[in-house]
């Protein structure tokens, strides 16, 4: 893990901010990675790194926190990300016919994703399927196709 | 000044700020995490739009209700409250024109049939119907009345109370809340924490969600009580990753207490400072796990501590620390501000109080109820939740997660009570219910909770990191159908290996879906074989 000449300017500034926000200490490292995640949309190597000396951590420590959390995206994420509930509640109201959709969809692109998660938490009004982050409940097979399809047109 | 005088003057102060509105039409829109996802948020942007100066917009949780959802209550200044149930952009012109024109929607027909009424609401009481954040609303319906109570009598008397009180935590452990006071009130330290989970990792569950979005002072009230009765001077509201709008309410509501001046001169002039600070999961099913969230918050990898010592003695930086649910936090103001009887009332003398529970699945009315211990799950799911909808079949409930198992309808009589509800690995947890009908096999069911838990196992414990990918690889033979006698013999050889000898409760409960297959559901298997 090296910090490279493309992103010295990034990390002098993510420096400062550490500096500003977050006090030097070991518990500081889950606040720190949370705000590189929520400026990067991912923990970038040298953020990692960043982050790792200024809560005096050793880097293999920190990133060894950083990979065992499963909130915590270690690599880019592409530009959409769809995610269909397999929780219980959403696999009794169709939620594997949601999931092949949206499969179907993504098969070929290079800047979509899809991603099965354990629960979205939103049970009581299953099935739930989140384009970018937002959860839309009840959705049934062609609202999901009208969504995905702006997607594809770049309305959303 | 006293904190009783102190609570006497923002009650008052609390009561004009409310009174100040009486005459307006009072809408109210259910804003959670469960609307949002149905549309509710083009709601409250229309009512902005259109309410005229005769009617005024608040911003609550979901009373729990979410089948309704989206959901809007309008009060008349006559008193009068109406509940219209879906309200989408168009229903809100309309509703937001009759006000205009002073008349009340009493047309509107809600569809609760008793979803609310054949509940006990301690902890939910208040929450869909008091803006979520506002502290007047909230301290003129009592809120932090029972602080002031607690903060009025010495720590020592006040764990006492909680101890009279019998509350349990709600967490899924059931301990005793009283006893973990004492432990950390007794530990040598002087600097203590109590730390609110509201980590909320459990596929099913939706309760602490529901909690903070609606009534997050009660959390924070609760969570003052603990911190005056331990002697604890920071306070963590620890919060789930991805529970945003949780998050924003939280922190508007701490906000709305610093600016309200409870903090000033210790909590309630008390002359006991308190700092109460935000912390946000990072996702995974055992980091709800005390010790594990404790590791979360102090930057190392999500695994369990051994125990002892126990958080009580030596938790977040060494320091003693009390780890408490949301839920068991938000029972406290109840329990302080009433006389002790009301709250002992509720329940049997074993089991008091009430429990959130997280119902959804094949059920009509889906939703957050609250119930008291006791209650049986036909009740739960017929008379509150409304039965199975037309033309499903019952066929298992799934009780308590993926750390329980799976109840035969046969047992729908089965009464929730803290801990264990039958011998072969179901547990009440945190409260989920999942009504599962005929639409996924229960072998499918089943390898999906064993799935999970190997996928969240950690790796810390050799049993457990290894043994629970083993349990699918077994459940998957049975699904080809493809499997011997001594298959059986080693899922529950295995099964029972883990659950001794795992360091946490992730581990310690992994088979309880495996137990409950073979208990319930092992003609399925047979039938499957052929």
């Amino acid at each position: 893990m090296n910090t490279t000449p493309d992103n010295t300017k990034d990390s002098d500034e993510l420096k400062l901010t550490l500096k500003k926000h977050f006090p030097r200490e070991h518990s500081q490292l889950m606040p720190a990675l949370h705000y590189v995640q929520h400026q990067y949309n991912h923990l970038p190597e040298w953020a990692i790194e960043t982050v790792a000396r200024h809560v005096k951590m050793p880097l293999s420590e920190a990133y060894g926190a950083a990979s065992s959390y499963s909130e915590m995206r270690l690599l880019k994420p592409k530009d959409h990300l769809i995610q269909v509930c397999t929780g219980l509640s959403c696999r009794i109201s169709n939620s594997q016919g949601l999931l092949d959709i949206a499969k179907q969809f993504v098969d070929g692109k290079t800047t979509v994703d899809v991603e099965e998660t354990s629960c979205g938490f939103l049970c009581s009004v299953s099935p739930v399927v989140s384009l970018d982050g937002i959860w839309t409940g009840k959705i049934d097979p062609e609202s999901l196709s009208r969504s995905l399809h702006n997607m594809n047109t770049g309305k959303i | 000044m006293s904190p009783n005088s102190i609570y006497k003057r923002l009650k008052s102060q609390s009561l004009s700020k409310v009174d100040s509105k009486a005459n307006q039409y009072r809408v109210a829109v259910q804003v959670g995490h469960c609307s949002i996802s149905l549309g509710v948020n083009e709601v409250v942007d229309t009512f902005i739009t259109y309410l005229r100066s005769n009617a005024y917009l608040v911003i609550t949780g979901c009373d729990g209700s979410c089948f309704n959802g989206p959901q809007v209550i309008i009060t008349s200044p006559n008193g009068d409250t109406v509940r219209i149930p879906h309200v989408d952009g168009g229903i809100a012109i309309r509703l937001s024109t009759l006000l205009e024109g002073n008349m009340s929607p009493l047309k509107f027909k809600d569809d609760l049939n008793g979803f609310i009424s054949k509940q006990t609401r301690v902890v939910l009481d208040g929450c869909g119907e008091l803006d979520a954040i506002n502290l007047s609303e909230y301290v003129s319906n009592n809120g932090y009345y029972g602080l002031s109570k607690a903060v009025s009598m010495s720590p020592e008397d006040a764990i006492e109370v909680v101890k009279d009180s019998g509350l349990r935590g709600r967490g899924g452990a059931y301990f005793p809340t009283a006893l973990k006071w004492y432990g950390a009130r007794k530990a040598a330290g002087k600097q203590k924490y109590i730390v609110v989970n509201s980590e909320e990792g459990e596929p099913g569950l939706f309760k602490d969600r529901h909690l903070m979005e609606g009534v997050p002072h009660k959390i924070i009230e609760g969570a003052l009580i603990a911190a005056y009765a331990v002697g604890a001077s920071n306070i963590f509201l620890y919060i789930n990753a991805e529970a945003n709008l949780s998050y924003e309410r939280m922190e508007a509501a701490i906000e709305e207490i610093r600016s309200g001046g409870l903090l000033e001169n210790g909590v309630l002039g008390s002359g006991w400072p308190v700092n109460i600070e935000l912390r946000r999961g990072a996702g995974g099913y055992v980091c709800g796990e005390e010790t594990t969230l404790l590791n979360t918050m102090e930057g190392y990898r999500r695994e369990p501590r051994l125990r002892p010592p126990f958080p009580t003695e030596s938790g977040f930086l060494d320091s003693p620390t009390i780890i408490n649910n949301a839920e068991t936090l938000a029972t406290l103001p109840y329990i302080f501000a009433n006389p002790i009887s009301d709250f002992k009332s509720i329940g049997n003398v074993n089991h008091i109080g009430t429990k959130l529970i997280s119902m959804s699945g094949a059920v009509s009315r889906r939703g957050l109820a609250e119930v008291p211990f006791g209650t049986t799950l036909r009740y739960i799911i017929e008379s509150i939740g409304g039965g199975l909808p037309e033309g499903r079949t019952l066929q298992a409930i799934a009780v308590g997660g993926p750390s329980s198992g799976l109840l035969p309808p046969a047992l729908i009589d089965t009464k929730l009570v803290p801990g264990t509800l039958h011998e072969a690995g179901i547990i009440l947890g945190a409260g989920g219910v999942i009504i599962l009908d005929e639409t996924i096999p229960i072998i499918d069911t089943i390898r999906h909770l064993a799935a999970y838990n190997s996928v969240e196992s950690c790796g810390k414990c050799t049993p457990c990191r290894e043994g629970t990918p083993k349990l699918v690889e077994i459940i998957d033979k049975f699904m080809d159908g493809k499997f011997t006698q001594a298959d059986l013999k080693e899922i529950y050889n295995l099964a029972k290996v883990i659950e001794t000898s795992s360091l946490c409760g992730l581990g310690q409960a992994a088979g309880n879906p495996i137990f409950s297959m073979l208990r319930f559901f092992s003609n399925e298997l047979v039938v499957k074989a052929e």
